[in-house]
């Protein structure tokens, strides 16, 4: 019988928990979004988040439970993001999951929330899984983890073998869009809604930057795109919505691609997978589809719902951990940064 | 006979108290910061092996809801909330300030409990020793500044203490005048104690616990 197992995100604004049967078989994927708490706000407010976790956890827990027919007796194992994030946030879940692991006396296992978001490439019936469940060797693996929180470039030898090999040097790319959205009036999120823009524009013809495109390293830079907008919006109040969003997000996808496909080429990686809320975004998934036929690489993209935070993913990643037999003690702790 | 279990973690001490048959078995108050996460369920499991119970046998979870530390209080209800869900049992919140009333030896006059918790801030509320045997609060709790704090103490005695050690357990110079009550008896087991009394004295299920988030806004509308 394969094992079943809960899996919780309280990283940063969202609440989810997960049931997983095995590594592949999601039962239940709840999660509550904070955006109508934050949106006034035009931000998170950490403080906000962490109450609003400890305020819908438990009941989510109840209704992930009731969703999967299970009850808290029949879990084998309890996996939690512990990192990175932010502190409050992550402890109101962290301590949730590591009192379940002691009363069930089941074992615990602390998750990297950013090594989890590329399993959301491994549930289901999603090819990766597959080829898992079929004793095929999918890696390596080239990652892009494009969000909010994260612009990143993951190299992946195995499981539990990974390095970041490209990273974002100051805003992530989810977050310049998100403000792209708002300099335009729009609530948080953005992403979503850029993205509509982008697929029904052509790109206008503002010249946007491409931050470090012409740089040899695998490194991203998007705070000066958000720069050149707002200027561009000073010099052109009447700038129009749709061509002119459409141009800005072409070029964070040209970023995107360029970056992660000179990866692949220098890292000799075939297979690459996408993750992360930015890439729920389909304009990015087409320009992605195109250029890894171009070059001949595979692709692999999760489903929209698990691109954004959800504990599916954290599951699939406490699954393997927990076959592998990589626990962790009631004394785990939560940290907020990424490499801590 | 009662098993039970009281947490506080929202200052930087833990505090625990293990009830066994009715009768206070184990506590603990220990100064620990930020390792409370990292040791509180250790420090859970110890109590209740060294007493030969089992989290199961548990009748009832008492925690302290506030106010202190936002993040701290929320660790301990977390864990609680935890407990009661698992376990089925009922999560009795108490606040932190009538913790610090029942640690006094029972008077007939109001007093003031202060909760020092932050450089220049507090946290205070008016509580009198009830027929029951067990103190009340007389009004809202609030948030002052230290500076504005003698003209609100209204010359009642005064039971203080801090969130952190690092402040020490003395009273600002402004406040030296003042009667100052102390702590005689041990914070777990009357976190524990008030919790038994409110578990008794509420027919019916117990509303779940909500954290006391005290802002200074509060402290503007507070009239004694």
């Amino acid at each position: 019988m394969e094992t079943l197992g809960l899996a919780i995100d309280t990283t940063f604004d969202d609440t989810s928990v997960a049931l997983l049967r095995g590594t592949r078989q999601v039962l239940s994927n709840k999660t509550l979004s904070q955006y109508k708490d934050h949106e006034a706000f035009g931000g998170v407010i950490p403080e906000r988040a962490s109450r609003r976790h400890l305020e819908v956890i438990h009941p989510l827990i109840q209704d992930a439970l009731k969703e999967g027919g299970a009850a808290f007796d029949q879990l084998d194992w309890i996996a939690v993001s512990h990192k990175p994030g932010l502190l409050g946030s992550i402890l109101v879940g962290l301590t949730v999951a590591k009192s379940l692991a002691f009363l069930l006396n089941r074992p615990l296992i602390g998750i990297n929330h950013i090594e989890a978001h590329p399993y959301a490439n491994f549930l289901g019936n999603s090819p990766l899984a597959q080829a898992l469940a079929n004793g095929q060797n999918p890696f390596p693996l080239l990652h892009l983890v494009a969000a909010g929180g994260h612009t990143l470039l993951i190299y992946q030898r195995d499981h539990f073998q990974w390095e970041i090999v490209g990273r974002s040097l100051d805003d992530a790319a989810g977050e310049c869009v998100d403000k792209a959205a708002k300099m335009f009036g729009h609530p948080m999120p953005g992403g979503p809604v850029v993205d509509r823009l982008a697929m029904a524009h052509p790109p206008g013809d503002v010249a946007f930057p491409r931050p470090l495109l012409n740089d040899p390293g695998l490194d991203f830079s998007f705070s000066g795109l958000k720069t050149a907008l707002r200027y561009h919006l000073e010099a052109h109040p009447q700038a129009p919505e749709g061509p002119t969003l459409a141009a800005y997000f072409q070029a964070v996808c040209d970023v995107l691609t360029a970056k992660t496909l000179r990866a692949a080429r220098r890292l000799k990686v075939e297979r690459i997978t996408l993750s992360g809320g930015l890439c729920a975004s389909q304009k990015l998934r087409e320009e992605f589809r195109r250029a890894a036929d171009q070059e001949g690489l595979e692709l692999f993209v999760p489903p929209p719902a698990l691109c954004t935070d959800n504990a599916a993913m954290v599951a699939c990643l406490g699954a393997f951990r927990h076959q592998a037999g990589r626990h962790d003690s009631l004394a785990l702790d939560g940290e907020s940064n990424l490499l801590g | 006979m009662t098993h039970a279990l009281a947490l506080d973690t929202s200052s930087d001490d833990l505090t625990l108290a293990l009830m066994k048959d009715g009768q206070v078995a184990a506590s603990l108050q220990q100064p620990m910061g930020r390792q409370i996460n990292a040791r509180i369920l250790d420090e859970i499991h110890r109590l209740l092996t060294q007493e030969g119970l089992t989290p199961r046998q548990l009748d009832l979870i008492g925690v302290s809801v506030g106010p202190g530390s936002f993040t701290g209080t929320r660790v301990g209800m977390a864990l609680a909330l935890t407990f009661g869900q698992v376990l089925n049992k009922p999560v009795i919140g108490i606040d932190t300030l009538r913790v610090m009333a029942a640690q006094t030896t029972p008077r007939a006059e109001p007093f003031l409990c202060v909760l020092h918790c932050s450089r220049d801030e507090v946290f205070m509320a008016r509580y009198q020793w009830g027929p029951t045997g067990y103190p009340q609060r007389l009004d809202d709790i609030s948030m002052a500044l230290l500076e504005e704090f003698p003209g609100r103490a209204q010359s009642l005695p005064l039971v203080w203490r801090s969130l952190t050690p690092r402040w020490g357990e003395d009273v600002p110079p402004q406040l030296a005048g003042l009667e100052r009550l102390p702590l005689t008896h041990p914070r777990g087991p009357r976190l524990l104690a008030l919790a038994l009394e409110d578990r008794q004295n509420t027919p019916g299920p117990f509303p779940p616990p909500v954290p006391l988030y005290i802002k200074s806004e509060a402290f503007r509308q507070w009239k004694p």
